[in-house]
């Protein structure tokens, strides 16, 4: 079973489930473009996570969103997400959708 | 589980002078030649060896295919592994990454395992301009190019993000078909679902616990069963974990033999980062602009700490096995029992043959395919080295490996069950 079948919110499951079939049809920048919206949904839902995934001294850059060419800013108080680049390699399109999945598994707890 | 040895080959600069004598890495190489000599003969399964630039008394293998290409001929039987090749272009071209890879098979008669890796540090990453957010997508784009060049004749060509060149026949063709297993560094769970998702082996080189170990299997050969995108033209399925290791005849000659290497291994590699969240203010880790290359002593910043940053108490609290308050209440008072405590807490082979049997066991009852021991690390000593690979060959290996062959492997074949590709795997 597919983890992101364990997210509890219908809309984050359904675009971490979008991100996954991308990937396998071989199209990591709509999977990573799925992530991000999901992992959108995910601080609107817990406003927090915004403050704990930028960028930080003291923290370790496992520990943040990833900043792999889709980088998460803070623009007068609100997330965004700016893509540097429209093209991502399957690698760094898991590293996103493990990372996003994760977050949203937490708030299961 | 399999067995074998891993090497950074560290050279801790000497306490009492402002480097090393002329014959210092000279020594470094030959005891290593014989260390792995000596498991080789034993029975040992693997070697793996590190490939870091630029860090000084950290890792002193740079160049790990010369070392291995050397050992290709004093050896019989054990794997050679790199652990890993850094894939960046600008590192190592893969092309060249594909003909030293697949000499190094056609020499040895078949025995490569071939790690890969994305690189780590500033340190080194900047020594070769390489950008640390593209680091990934480099390891991706060059492990799967150089595996398309030593597996077919010819190599198309390739025109990519971050090399580019044109139709070619790589060679020679390694022995091994199609390709040597392939493996990514994995010190990070993240990293260990990346292999998965690749179908290639996980290097676990984050000296992960047992119980961590347990909760990646599970995940890591789902993975491999649902949701794998081989990299290669066959799969690898395997994890390997690091682990801390010293052998005497008692618990605690081990542990003084151990010394503080497990320590300055800690230390030294948290010394090269340039995250400033993996630097701990109390462990007085310097960041990289204050490294004056060729100058500093790293060996004698680590001996002015208090003796218990030295022995493991902090890398306990900060991989969060145990809370400070936790230590405190349950940590025997004598020392070295303390240390062994210690040692068992985390699962670290280190003591009497009997223990380290005791500890281990953990990680098979976890199904680990492969363990690898950082025994060369710190200021150890190469006669004690010696010992402790020829106890724990001659004294626990035996069983293990009659376990691997009647219950592990049994186990792993369920596991694969309805993969539907190919296989090259070593375990």
């Amino acid at each position: 079973m597919a983890r992101y079948e364990d997210v509890k919110d219908s809309d984050v499951r359904t675009l971490l489930e979008q991100a996954t079939d991308s990937m396998r049809d071989g199209d990591p920048l709509t999977a990573v473009h799925a992530c991000c919206d999901a992992f959108l949904l995910l601080i609107e839902q817990q406003p927090n996570l915004l403050q704990d995934n930028l960028p930080a001294d003291e923290k370790s850059h496992h520990e943040q969103f990833p900043r792999l060419g889709a980088n998460l800013f803070e623009v007068n108080g609100e997330p965004e997400i700016r893509f540097e680049r429209e093209r991502f390699s399957l690698s760094e399109a898991i590293t996103y959708l493990d990372f996003t999945t994760d977050t949203a598994l937490r708030f299961r707890q | 589980m399999k067995f074998g040895l891993f090497y950074e080959l560290q050279l801790p600069r000497p306490l009492d002078a402002e480097t090393w004598d002329p014959d210092a890495e000279t020594r470094l190489f030959e005891e290593m030649f014989e260390q792995v000599e000596l498991a080789d003969r034993l029975g040992y399964d693997y070697v793996f060896f590190v490939e870091h630039h630029f860090l000084e008394e950290y890792a002193h293998s740079t160049s790990p295919e010369i070392m291995l290409a050397g050992l290709a001929r004093t050896t019989k039987q054990i794997r050679l592994g790199h652990g890993v090749v850094q894939m960046p272009p600008a590192i190592n071209h893969p092309a060249r990454v594909a003909e030293r890879i697949s000499s190094l098979d056609v020499i040895s008669g078949g025995r490569v395992e071939f790690g890969t890796g994305e690189g780590t540090s500033m340190a080194e990453l900047g020594g070769f301009s390489v950008e640390r957010s593209l680091k990934k997508s480099m390891w991706e784009e060059g492990t799967r190019e150089c595996v398309r060049m030593m597996s077919s004749t010819p190599y198309a060509g390739y025109d990519g993000e971050h090399f580019s060149m044109p139709a070619r026949n790589v060679i020679p063709k390694p022995m091994q078909k199609p390709h040597p297993p392939l493996w990514v560094a994995a010190s990070r769970r993240e990293t260990t679902l990346l292999a998965a998702r690749f179908g290639i082996g996980s290097l676990g080189f984050g000296f992960e616990t047992p119980e961590e170990t347990a909760i990646r299997v599970e995940e890591y050969y789902r993975l491999i069963r649902e949701e794998c995108f081989p990299i290669g033209e066959a799969i690898n399925p395997g994890l390997l974990v690091l682990n801390q290791f010293m052998s005497a005849k008692t618990d605690e000659e081990a542990v003084r033999r151990s010394a503080n290497g497990p320590g300055f291994f800690s230390y030294s590699l948290g010394y090269y980062s340039t995250t400033r969240g993996t630097q701990r203010a109390e462990s007085g880790a310097r960041l990289i602009d204050e490294h004056q290359p060729g100058i500093t002593n790293i060996h004698r910043v680590f001996d002015s700490l208090p003796q218990e940053q030295k022995d493991g108490r902090t890398q306990l609290r900060e991989a969060k096995l145990m809370t400070e308050q936790q230590i405190a209440e349950s940590e025997p008072e004598e020392e070295m029992s303390r240390a062994l405590f210690r040692a068992a807490r985390s699962g670290s082979a280190i003591g009497a043959p009997d223990s380290i049997r005791k500890n281990i066991k953990r990680y098979e009852d976890a199904h680990t395919d492969i363990m690898v021991f950082n025994a060369q690390c710190g200021a150890r000593k190469h006669e004690h080295i010696m010992e402790a690979i020829e106890l724990f060959g001659t004294q626990v290996l035996p069983e293990f490996a009659e376990r691997h062959e009647k219950e592990h492997l049994p186990w792993r074949e369920r596991q694969l069950e309805g993969v539907p590709y190919p296989i090259n795997s070593s375990i």
